[in-house]
């Protein structure tokens, strides 16, 4: 972890002393499909285990995902800093007269890490572009179980717990530029790197179990990423004919 | 400048990151269940269950076994609580539940019994057990200390001449039936429903009754018992002024168990009964007992048979027997029937003294038929009497008493006027002598050595001192007025005592001496003798004749001076004569020898007194 801070304080420091290049800076938002088939099976465990009836509403459905990012651009080649923050969740759920459950799970991730972009040709001024990002995930997940019955509330509770992965993305780019800006539509896979389960953190030794299976539960973060992104470069330069 | 925007894309970069942290993921949607609330409540039945009435009466560990039925919803639980406690719950619509009765306190308690149902609706509340249908019912627990007053519950009573017994109704829905098992020695057993029962066979004698619950699990449990001791008809002995014996029984009160009284005598100390009367009729409970004398000891026995008794057989037959043992036929005049009665000594025209019991001295008026004087010791547990003499003329008495086993002199008209003296440096330590007794006080004291001491009982000093070589010395009897003695050494003789000399008046063989002598009882100076068949009243001084005619009885009894008479004796015959010519008075039939130890009879005014504690009226 030491060594991957190290390379994102240099690729953020570096820039500062450079007056050749041209900076690129802007921000991706799209949708993105999540796995999450452990946390899917854990869902299920507990539509059955509960004595009344109850259904799954929301699991894991896609989601945004946010990815401002400020790229070193020398000739074709972008490469900087990049942040990205997804989020999607789950609900169990039961209402009636005499009461309501739902069961909650909310999983987000904070990733910073790098991206690069590689302009490949450029026709009638739309640029296409391939790209790919490695980033360190931070993931937090949050369980949240509330039940009240004939106007009592029975059970109200929140348990926390969080996973450290990484993941690999490539993706290809189609950008135009519109007076200063860069609007581009952006496709990619993400690519789990590591498997690690989650930990509670009340207590980190506690991890996540499946309680049939007894295996820990881990964050499965796979899944298409497609957006928009909007970006501008600085300083803005001189036109000068870009050779291919 | 180009760094400096490079700061400022950093800052928006992050601000970026940050806003868009606010767009996290969250769950909106909810899933209406499908329920019906509005669902009407089942129709619970009760399949199974014994508890009908609405008080449960526990005397033992109860199981209540249960069952229902619902009409629509289902039957979630049942639930028994006493007194606000959970004490059984299943979720089931059948089991079985017990009241333990240790477990409780005796008293009032409350039993709930709650059946669940589902409400039918299907809810998260109903799901949870926290929603449905409850029916309750209540019954009064009463936890019954039976045990406490087990020998108590059964009561008895008597109607129409029935032994009626009742007994604590048990209240328990588990009854099944009363056992009634009647012993004495055979057993019987009665199965009955009731409460009560009415025992056509029991005519008093000695019983125990003992009852138990059947109940429908086929507990036996103790519910009762009664001992009746024996309440036969008691017997009672009486005699008339005319001297008839009676004996009376109270009448029985199970007059209705009863076929026949029999009344048995016996005259040999119980060895052996003769059946003297016999009845059918409980309302004939006297019986005159001709076969009885003055004098002897009978034994009664009145055998009561039942009408229908398996307990009636030859080796329980004094189980139904009343007894009157070892009665004296004769009115009695000692405290208590039986009683010993020592040394009768007439003291005046009435009245008599003697040693009831061993530490009584009484005196009897014959003519009030009552104690008219008493006097024991009081001083020490080993108060008894011992060898009462009385003067000739009956005023004055010597005992031993008190603890030291001294000699009172006492009036024997006034016991309380005495005078006791420790005479054992005369008579030693353990020899209890008579002390014949003059009117002035002068006693005669047998020496444990060889002769005896005149002795002066009022100053408490020796006068003299009488013996005989080779030949034991007694002081048999002196005079009312002191002067004379009678004594036995070589001789019997009748000797004046004058200035400390004994001067012999007259002298009899000692190994026959006169079939009876003594000191005139109304005349001091006078001896009264009978020898050869010749009864004769003489002068002391100079033993001449005051008067003399024939008798020949077997033996003179006693003489009653003070009325003139006297008390013979010949085989079946007691005979009441003048003492002025021995003519007959009164000729009393007798089976005893009065002349037998402990038969002894004497003569006081018009009566005839038994050392067995009787009197016999002399008719007049």
């Amino acid at each position: 972890m030491k060594q991957i801070f190290y390379i994102l304080l240099l690729v953020l420091i570096l820039p500062l002393n450079g007056n050749s290049q041209q900076f690129e800076t802007g921000i991706e938002s799209g949708v993105g499909t999540y796995i999450m088939e452990e946390l899917k099976e854990f869902n299920d465990i507990m539509t059955y285990t509960l004595p009344f009836d109850t259904k799954i509403v929301e699991n894991f459905p896609m989601y945004f995902f946010h990815r401002p990012y400020i790229y070193l651009k020398i000739r074709n080649i972008s490469f900087g800093p990049i942040y990205t923050f997804q989020s999607t969740g789950s609900r169990i759920s039961a209402k009636d007269y005499s009461g309501e459950y739902r069961f909650d799970m909310i999983i987000n991730s904070h990733s910073p890490g790098i991206g690069s972009e590689v302009s490949l040709i450029k026709l009638y001024n739309i640029k296409f572009s391939v790209s790919s990002a490695f980033a360190v995930m931070f993931s937090n997940l949050r369980f949240k179980e509330y039940m009240e019955v004939l106007e009592d509330v029975m059970v109200k509770e929140a348990y926390d717990f969080r996973s450290v992965n990484m993941f690999y993305e490539p993706g290809v780019k189609f950008s135009y530029p519109v007076q200063f800006l860069n609007i581009g539509i952006n496709a990619a896979y993400l690519f789990q790197i590591g498997n690690k389960s989650f930990y509670s953190v009340d207590n980190k030794e506690a991890g996540l179990i499946n309680p049939e299976s007894g295996e820990p539960v881990k964050p499965r973060w796979s899944g298409f990423r497609a957006g928009l992104s909007v970006s501008f470069c600085f300083p803005q330069s001189q036109k000068v004919p870009v050779n291919y | 400048m180009t760094g400096k925007n490079y700061i400022i894309a950093l800052f928006v970069l992050f601000l970026i990151a940050f806003l868009s942290n606010s767009c996290e993921y969250e769950p909106h949607k909810v899933f209406y269940r499908a329920v019906y609330e509005d669902v009407p409540p089942p129709e619970v039945q009760v399949v199974e269950m014994f508890i009908e009435s609405d008080t449960v009466f526990l005397y033992s560990d109860k199981k209540i076994r249960f069952k229902f039925v619902s009409s629509d919803q289902e039957i979630e639980a049942v639930r028994f609580v006493i007194d606000d406690v959970e004490k059984y719950i299943v979720s089931s619509n059948t089991g079985i539940f017990t009241l333990v009765y240790n477990s409780l306190t005796y008293g009032i308690h409350t039993l709930d019994l709650e059946v669940y149902t589902a409400k039918g609706s299907g809810s998260i509340a109903e799901q949870l057990g926290l929603e449905g249908y409850v029916f309750t019912k209540t019954w009064v627990l009463d936890v019954v200390d039976y045990m406490g007053n087990i020998n108590n519950t059964i009561t008895s009573t008597v109607k129409n001449g029935l032994l009626n017994l009742t007994w604590a109704r048990y209240r328990g829905s588990d009854f099944s039936e009363y056992i009634l098992n009647k012993s004495g020695y055979s057993a019987e057993i009665i199965k009955l429903s009731s409460n009560h029962y009415i025992d056509s066979s029991y005519v008093g004698e000695f019983a125990m009754y003992d009852v138990k619950v059947s109940t429908a699990d086929g507990l036996l449990l103790p519910w009762g018992n009664l001992l009746l001791g024996g309440d036969l008809p008691r017997l009672y002995f009486s005699v008339s002024d005319n001297n008839l014996y009676t004996v009376k029984w109270s009448r029985s009160k199970y007059f209705g168990a009863i076929d026949t009284f029999k009344m048995n005598i016996s005259n040999d100390f119980r060895s052996s009964y003769s059946t003297y009367y016999t009845t059918g009729n409980p309302e004939d409970t006297v019986c005159n007992i001709s076969p009885a004398y003055f004098g002897d000891i009978i034994s009664l026995k009145l055998r009561v048979i039942p009408k229908n008794s398996i307990q009636y057989n030859p080796e329980n037959y004094y189980l139904f027997e009343s007894y009157l043992s070892d009665i004296r036929p004769g009115f009695q005049f000692s405290m208590v029937n039986g009683q010993v009665i020592q040394d009768i000594r007439q003291v005046s025209k009435d009245e008599f003294l003697c040693i009831a019991g061993y530490n009584n001295l009484i005196k009897y008026s014959v003519s009030q038929r009552r104690i008219s004087g008493h006097y024991y010791f009081t001083d020490c547990l080993d108060n008894e009497i011992y060898s009462l003499s009385a003067s000739a003329s009956g005023r004055f008495l010597t005992i031993y008493g008190n603890c030291n086993k001294d000699v009172m002199l006492a009036n024997s008209g006034n016991f309380n006027n005495n005078n006791v003296r420790d005479l054992k440096s005369l008579i030693g330590d353990f020899y209890l002598p008579y002390i014949p007794v003059s009117d002035s006080g002068t006693v005669l004291v047998d020496s444990i050595n060889k002769g005896f001491f005149l002795y002066d009982h009022p100053a408490g000093s020796v006068l003299t001192y009488y013996q005989k070589e080779n030949f034991k010395t007694s002081g048999l009897a002196i005079s009312a007025n002191g002067k004379y003695i009678i004594l036995k050494d070589d001789s019997l003789r009748l000797v004046q005592y004058s200035d400390s000399q004994f001067i012999n008046i007259r002298s009899f063989s000692r190994d026959s001496p006169p079939a009876f002598f003594e000191f005139h009882g109304e005349f001091p100076d006078r001896l009264v003798i009978w020898e050869e068949n010749e009864f004769s009243v003489k002068q002391c001084a100079d033993f001449s004749d005051v008067y003399r005619f024939g008798l020949i009885d077997s033996r003179i009894l006693d003489i009653d001076y003070f009325n003139n008479r006297m008390l013979t004796w010949s085989a079946g015959h007691l005979f009441v004569r003048s003492l002025n010519d021995g003519t007959l008075i009164n000729d009393i039939p007798l089976i005893i020898d009065p002349t037998s130890d402990g038969k002894a009879c004497y003569l006081v005014n018009n009566a005839i007194v038994s050392i067995n504690g009787v009197l016999y009226f002399i008719e007049e």
